[in-house]
């Protein structure tokens, strides 16, 4: 009985707190959706369907405010998005074909890095594709398992783990080129 | 985490920590994004509408199932293990049952009993058992049911019971240990509502020609081993140690299939076992070379006269009863002593009138005949064992 009731506050809580994210990130959302479906109708379905998506995996959600939430909100509207793109009858769009990065996302050289090393690893992350870039900032940065991003992204559990290791493996690459 | 990992997870914060900077910071688009009239309203009824599981009762309902699995495993792991254990823990308890009242008895003056398996030439001694011990025998857990055919024991000689009352029952009804095939224990009760325990002792060897008693049969009958697989392992030991400084005996043991499989046949298999004090009426065509050999050098003799050429071979079946061989090794020549359960343990425990006898000098000694070329083998085999020979 009372383990119930202990769940269902944890229901409503997590509620409260999907909705607080909705208030500060809608329009955020509204434009990832929109810079790849330009059709609003599309843009909001893909972002009720992220808001489903982030209720399965609540507990990587961190406070609102963290940059890592906003990444990983961002990034589960983004494939909300793809999954509507594709089914409107371009199945064969490829990832990178359908995303394109927002301008001014990120720039290398505003990035500080007072250790060398780190900065080189930066520098080999953005010169990653960007599917590789999502599924290793969901493992690394949001601390989901490969399971969980297979669940948030829509891919095979299998594709996801051999993207984390074949990711790995080009940030090597990119780093020994450096 | 790994160096490698930890280094790409910070650079990956760097990294979207800037990325995020210019996503949500920026005045870009999405200030004047606007929404379709009642969204808001769609996506706040869709959050009421959510059924939002906790992950952790997810990872509950998983451990919990793992550790209800868990707990199935080593239930069902442990009462397999105790079934297979059972025979092997009703043999113990017995063994340790039959010594301790064995012991309680020599104190007092007494000696087991020496009977006969009806039908059979199977020689038991026996201990009687008082309330007490009748009480520990069944509260033990030791199963034992009736033998097949209403077996019987013939008693041949009754303990000698300086105090206590004789008893005069011929006839003891046998009931083997249960779940295996060996008749090395018995639990033996009268008309009386006696209960004795019996231990195998040896074979009679008064019969001659084709009812005489072979290696190949005792192996099967009494021990349960038609094969290797019936054995658990094979012990080969030093009679006495090399010195006191180094006490050890063990010298080898033999678990691997071949190794078990090469010791049965060799000693076990299609070899006669002979009466080594038996008169000469009842020999029949035996040939006389290892008899008389035999007559000049017993295993008693043996191992008074050259301690350090004598060996025992313990061939121990699944139950954890062993078939004691001693084994008396004499540059090539090799004689193996059959039945040596009593130079394991205690050999003097036959008090009589403040006379110390020996059980064994009841039972019967008897070899196994090898031929020339087999005394060779079994020489070299041992030499083998013992490299330091």
């Amino acid at each position: 009985m009372g383990r119930k009731r202990k769940e269902s506050a944890w229901e409503e809580q997590a509620k409260q707190r999907l909705e607080e994210i909705y208030r500060a990130y809608g329009k955020l959302m509204m434009r990832v959706a929109m810079d790849i479906l330009h059709q609003r109708e599309d843009a909001e379905d893909a972002v009720q369907n992220s808001i489903i998506s982030m209720a399965r995996h609540m507990d990587v959600i961190g406070k609102a405010e963290d940059y890592r939430t906003v990444s990983y909100i961002c990034t589960v509207v983004r494939h909300a998005a793809i999954d509507i793109y594709r089914k409107k009858g371009k199945q064969d769009a490829s990832y990178e074909e359908v995303f394109t990065e927002p301008a001014g996302q990120f720039d290398l050289e505003q990035v500080i890095c007072e250790e060398e090393g780190l900065g080189r690893i930066v520098a080999a992350i953005n010169k990653l594709d960007a599917g590789y870039r999502e599924v290793l900032s969901l493992f690394y940065l949001n601390e989901l398992s490969p399971g969980e991003i297979a669940d948030v992204l829509n891919r095979p559990y299998n594709t996801i783990r051999s993207q984390i290791n074949r990711g790995r493996k080009l940030l090597r690459q990119s780093l020994k080129d450096f | 985490m790994r160096k490698e990992d930890r280094l790409i997870k910070e650079a990956f914060e760097v990294y979207q920590s800037a990325g995020v900077e210019g996503l949500a910071g920026g005045k870009g688009r999405g200030e004047e994004m606007e929404y379709t009239e009642g969204f808001e309203d769609r996506i706040y009824r869709c959050i009421e509408r959510l059924h939002i599981t906790n992950p952790r009762q997810k990872a509950r309902r998983l451990y919990l199932g793992i550790l209800v699995l868990l707990v199935v495993c080593i239930s069902g792991g442990f009462l397999a293990w105790r079934q297979l254990y059972k025979p092997v823990r009703a043999t113990k308890q017995f063994a340790a049952l039959f010594s301790e009242r064995q012991k309680e008895l020599a104190e007092a003056g007494a000696a087991p009993g020496i009977a006969y398996e009806e039908g059979s030439s199977l020689k038991y001694e026996f201990v009687y058992l008082d309330d007490d011990f009748s009480n520990r025998l069944e509260n033990s857990g030791i199963s034992y049911q009736k033998a097949e055919g209403g077996l019987k024991m013939q008693v041949q000689e009754y303990p000698l019971l300086r105090e206590e009352e004789v008893r005069d029952s011929k006839e003891w009804e046998v009931y083997r240990l249960s779940d295996r095939e060996s008749k090395y224990y018995y639990v033996l009760k009268n008309g009386d509502g006696d209960v004795a325990l019996a231990r195998y002792a040896g074979v009679r060897l008064e019969k001659t020609g084709e009812e005489r008693a072979n290696m190949e049969r005792i192996c099967k009958e009494v021990y349960g081993i038609a094969s290797a697989k019936d054995i658990r392992s094979i012990t080969l030991e030093r009679y006495q140690g090399r010195s006191s400084a180094e006490p050890d005996k063990l010298m080898a043991v033999y678990t691997k299939e071949e190794d078990k499989e090469y010791i049965l046949s060799f000693f076990c298999q299609d070899n006669k076992v002979h009466g080594a004090w038996e008169s000469e009426e009842g020999l029949g065509d035996v040939s006389w070379q290892p008899i008389d050999a035999l007559k000049k050098k017993g295993w008693k003799e043996a191992v008074e006269e050259m301690p350090e050429k004598c060996y025992l071979l313990a061939l121990e079946n699944r139950y954890h009863e062993n078939f004691l061989m001693g084994i008396v090794k004499e540059e090539e020549r090799v004689q193996v002593f059959v039945d040596m359960q009593q130079q394991r343990g205690n050999t003097k425990y036959y008090m009589s009138n403040d006379v110390v006898m020996d059980v064994g000098s009841d039972i019967d000694v008897y070899c196994v005949e090898l031929s020339k070329e087999e005394q060779q083998e079994a020489a070299e085999w041992i030499q083998k064992a013992d490299k330091e020979l």
